[in-house]
């Protein structure tokens, strides 16, 4: 196996990272698994799709009008039916978001047909070398796009006041509505940069490979592998796991077969919950 | 056991024998009997989900699985070895049993979300290995031999007996000793263990009940369907439906699965055929509409409007017997 072929998946691992971020955000704030977040992904994809096809957008400046967006729809989402849901526990959102996954993949194959779609630029398909090793542009965008959302959030949490009633929020409710944080907004929020996190991956995607409107289920398992190898609510294990993870697909990949790829993706979130169901990395924000 | 669930059970047992009559009364080789077929086939899947996912409360996203074992092992026995089909059907619960039990090690000790997720990147870790296993053909799948197929009258009568076989099981469940334990499980695995509940093993047992019903059913698809491949007999979309039927129609329940099978395919996704995509968003958002507003599903909904129609008329006949 090349060096190349673990650089390259290391940088395929700035999508998963991306797209892992939303995930372990929700769930380490609100305790939520979001079985939509693939939706939502492809969601941002076709939004994107719609401003490159109509406004004559490029996919990545396309992001200043799909990040409001998705934030809105995941604000809404979230204060009109997940948070009254929340309070009869864990399966009630696991249902409603299922529910949420085949609503939305229905109504994407009905506005977009089911064909396989993907976002033209410039960069999409260019290459350049990096310390002698070919990569794709893209990849790179990619990568540098998740260090940046990184850390981004990471420092929201940690350095702002608003961040800090998100931390508040995430470890006891109750004692913090009764400190006067407003505890259904600060989830609303939360829920909102999470949509607008899969929004910037969806962008991501559907620059770097073709999507169509069921694409969510394969990314939602991956985003998974990739939050539970970071610790489930740690923001900064996800980037690591986001990487690992990448270059696991594609050592996979170029040691059985491409078709292996995802099998060995499955395998390692198999093994790894047989093993240290918390993570790698434990818990570190939120 | 009260006089209450005694009515309850006499007048279920009753709209069970007459559902049974009139389905085993439909015309051979009609289309109403491909349309039943299809329904039975979903009625078996979502009642057979229900057994774990609804009594038992662990929301299993993995039981396509269990389809696409019990169907490949059927074909896969009746290409290879000259077992009639009254052998290789119990072989093809018992293996599906079988993977359930071997797997519960590592799925059922997991909770919830974990649960969720783990059964369905299993689901998505067989489905792989199926499409690229030689042994059983690859992505190029199975093609049953026409001579060793039963008549289409007889895979009929099968999901039929397998969509009642389920059933019982479910009214098992609710009734008994053992189905009180992992109800228990599912309201409270702390306080149920605390009162000598044995969490491991009645879980197991009923995964396995689940998933030897499910793979069952998996035979009949794959008889039905004659030539078989992973894309389809290992799909994620049984699971879906399977948790759909069973979630709209009232998880937990006796009726609530079968409901939620005539509700989701018969009312919704058959008499729109012309427009599936149509029918999967008005599904999804009866899923979501059900989760929001009637937790308990359709057939919860409609028991309490029947209640409410009855006390209306007690309270309206007893004012009349207090004015005379």
């Amino acid at each position: 196996m090349s060096p190349d072929t673990l650089i390259n998946g290391a940088l395929l691992g700035g999508l998963y990272t991306i797209i892992a971020l939303g995930l372990s955000l929700a769930f380490g704030v609100m305790r939520m698994v979001n079985l939509a977040h693939g939706a939502l992904v492809v969601g941002g994809a076709y939004l994107s799709y719609l401003a490159t096809q109509h406004l004559g957008l490029d996919p990545l400046v396309s992001l200043v009008l799909v990040c409001p967006a998705m934030f809105a729809v995941g604000y809404a989402l979230q204060r009109s039916l997940l948070s009254g849901l929340l309070l009869r526990g864990s399966d009630a959102v696991l249902v409603a978001t299922f529910g949420l996954m085949l609503l939305a993949q229905s109504v994407y194959t009905l506005a977009f047909t089911g064909n396989p779609r993907s976002l033209e630029a410039s960069y999409a398909s260019s290459g350049a070398d990096v310390l002698g090793v070919h990569v794709r542009v893209v990849d790179l965008l990619a990568t540098g796009l998740a260090v940046a959302l990184v850390v981004m959030v990471e420092l929201t949490l940690r350095q702002t006041r608003f961040g800090t009633a998100v931390r508040a929020a995430a470890m006891d409710p109750v004692t913090s509505a009764s400190v006067g944080i407003d505890v259904r907004h600060v989830y609303a929020i939360t829920f909102g940069v999470a949509a607008a996190a899969a929004g910037v991956a969806g962008v991501v995607l559907g620059t770097s490979l073709s999507f169509t409107p069921t694409s969510g289920l394969e990314y939602l398992t991956i985003g998974f592998t990739v939050v539970v190898l970071g610790g489930l609510g740690s923001v900064t294990g996800t980037l690591i796991a986001g990487v690992v993870i990448g270059m696991t697909q594609a050592a996979g990949g170029s040691a059985f077969g491409p078709e292996y790829q995802n099998l060995t993706v499955y395998l390692v979130f198999l093994a790894l919950i047989a093993v240290r169901p918390q993570g790698l990395f434990g818990r570190v924000a939120a | 056991v009260s006089a209450r669930s005694w009515r309850t059970d006499a007048a279920g047992l009753g709209l069970g024998v007459a559902l049974v009559i009139l389905l085993l009364g439909v015309e051979s080789g009609s289309s109403t009997q491909t349309v039943m077929l299809t329904l039975l086939i979903y009625v078996g899947l979502a009642q057979s989900w229900n057994l774990i996912g609804g009594f038992g409360g662990q929301v299993s996203l993995g039981h396509s699985v269990f389809v696409g074992v019990g169907g490949y092992v059927t074909a896969m026995l009746l290409i290879k070895s000259g077992l009639p089909v009254a052998a290789v059907l119990p072989l093809s619960g018992a293996a599906c049993a079988l993977v359930a039990v071997l797997s519960a090690p590592l799925l059922l000790r997991l909770h919830g979300v974990y649960l969720a997720i783990g059964t369905l990147a299993l689901a998505l870790a067989v489905q792989a290995w199926m499409l690229t296993w030689d042994y059983t053909g690859a992505s190029k799948g199975l093609n049953i031999p026409f001579e060793r197929l039963p008549s289409p009258d007889a895979v009929y009568r099968l999901a039929l007996a397998f969509a009642v076989l389920a059933t019982l099981a479910a009214w098992w469940l609710s009734r008994s000793r053992f189905g009180l334990r992992l109800k228990a499980l599912r309201e409270d695995e702390g306080a149920a263990c605390g009162l000598g509940v044995d969490a491991t093993r009645v879980k197991v047992t009923a995964y396995a009940l689940s998933a030897c019903l499910t793979g069952l059913v998996g035979t009949v698809i794959a008889l039905n369907q004659i030539s078989i491949v992973p894309e389809t007999q290992f799909g994620i979309q049984w699971t879906i439906e399977m948790v759909v039927m069973a979630m709209i129609g009232g998880a937990g329940t006796i009726w609530g699965p079968p409901l939620g099978a005539f509700a989701v395919y018969y009312l919704i996704e058959y008499q729109l055929q012309d427009d599936p995509t149509l029918a999967a968003v008005l599904t999804g958002i009866l899923v979501v509409a059900v989760v929001r507003f009637a937790p308990g599903g359709l057939v919860t909904l409609l028991g309490r409007l029947f209640h409410r129609v009855r006390n209306a008329r007690g309270a309206r006949q007893a004012s009349f017997s207090s004015v005379k």
